[in-house]
């Protein structure tokens, strides 16, 4: 590999599994809403 | 899932989530152009140094989430109410620093492979952030256990304030050992800071950035938390209802 590529990965795979966290948090999120109702979510 | 499913905004979406996600993706643009694009080389280390714009912020904020976690812990377990929510900002506050910490290590390792021709080396600063990273693992692990909600909260909280004890062990192991990793370039003993302006204004900023990228996914996972917990309230009172119906006599 070159010097370049250790570099754009390095930032690649800083970013990658936050966006896949943030995704599966608002994957699951969906998921439990129709067993939840208002009172359940006091932040809306 | 459908399209119509995923283009829902999720429950845990207000206003405040939205400002600080956009702040997050503005702000992590503007790092990338700088820590890529406009910052120099380093005199010694070449363009490798623009990995230090990653590797930095996300060991500091992930420093910054276990504390949390210690402080959040603390006051379930002494404060009136041993408030379930502060064991939930706890737990979701230790799933993001281990994120960060894992990133630290893969960057590191990176960074290592093109300073120092290894991926890898048992030196003290980096066994004992792996150490840090796997202890929060085994947290995380230790929430999962059963037992009710107050039991995992007790138990996690008391986890989390043994923990952190590790933090000053990491920070300081380059000074406490013979290390191959440098020693703190910002945050020494003496206070002297040698580094270029526009390197140490961009690396502050990542601090920044990540800082944001973290109360964001705090805020978010605290919320889908408290939907779990939710639910599984109302799955053992749907099963004590239909317990109860099974006793009454026909």
């Amino acid at each position: 590999m070159k010097h370049a590529d250790f570099i754009v990965i390095s930032w690649v795979l800083s970013f990658v599994p936050i966006a896949l966290y943030a995704w599966r948090n608002a994957r699951r999120a969906r998921q439990l809403d129709p067993f939840v109702d208002k009172s359940d979510k006091p932040w809306t | 899932m459908s399209n119509a499913t995923t283009s829902v905004p999720p429950p845990t979406r207000t206003a405040a989530t939205r400002n600080l996600g956009l702040i997050a993706i503005v702000g992590s643009i503007i790092l990338a152009l700088l820590g890529l694009f406009f910052t120099a080389e380093d005199v010694d280390q070449g363009s490798s140094v623009r990995i230090m714009y990653v590797h930095v912020p996300t060991a500091w904020v992930a420093y910054l989430a276990f504390v949390f976690t210690a402080v959040c812990s603390a006051g379930h377990l002494w404060g009136k109410k041993h408030s379930l929510n502060l064991d939930r900002l706890a737990g979701a506050s230790a799933e993001v620093g281990v994120i960060f910490m894992g990133v630290t290590l893969v960057t590191g390792s990176l960074w290592g492979r093109l300073s120092w021709g290894t991926y890898w080396q048992w030196d003290p600063r980096l066994t004992t952030t792996a150490f840090l990273f796997v202890t929060y693992v085994g947290y995380l692990a230790v929430r999962g256990l059963g037992g009710t909600q107050q039991q995992r909260a007790k138990r996690s909280a008391i986890v989390a304030l043994f923990a952190v004890l590790e933090i000053p062990l990491v920070h300081f192991s380059v000074l406490l050992w013979r290390s191959l990793h440098q020693e703190a370039t910002v945050l020494r003993p003496n206070g002297d800071v040698t580094m270029d302006g526009l390197m140490l204004f961009s690396l502050i900023f990542g601090v920044a950035v990540f800082t944001v990228i973290f109360a964001w996914l705090v805020l978010h996972r605290n919320r889908v938390l408290a939907l779990v917990d939710a639910v599984e309230l109302r799955g053992i009172d749907a099963a004590l209802e239909a317990r109860r119906a099974e006793e009454v006599p026909s």
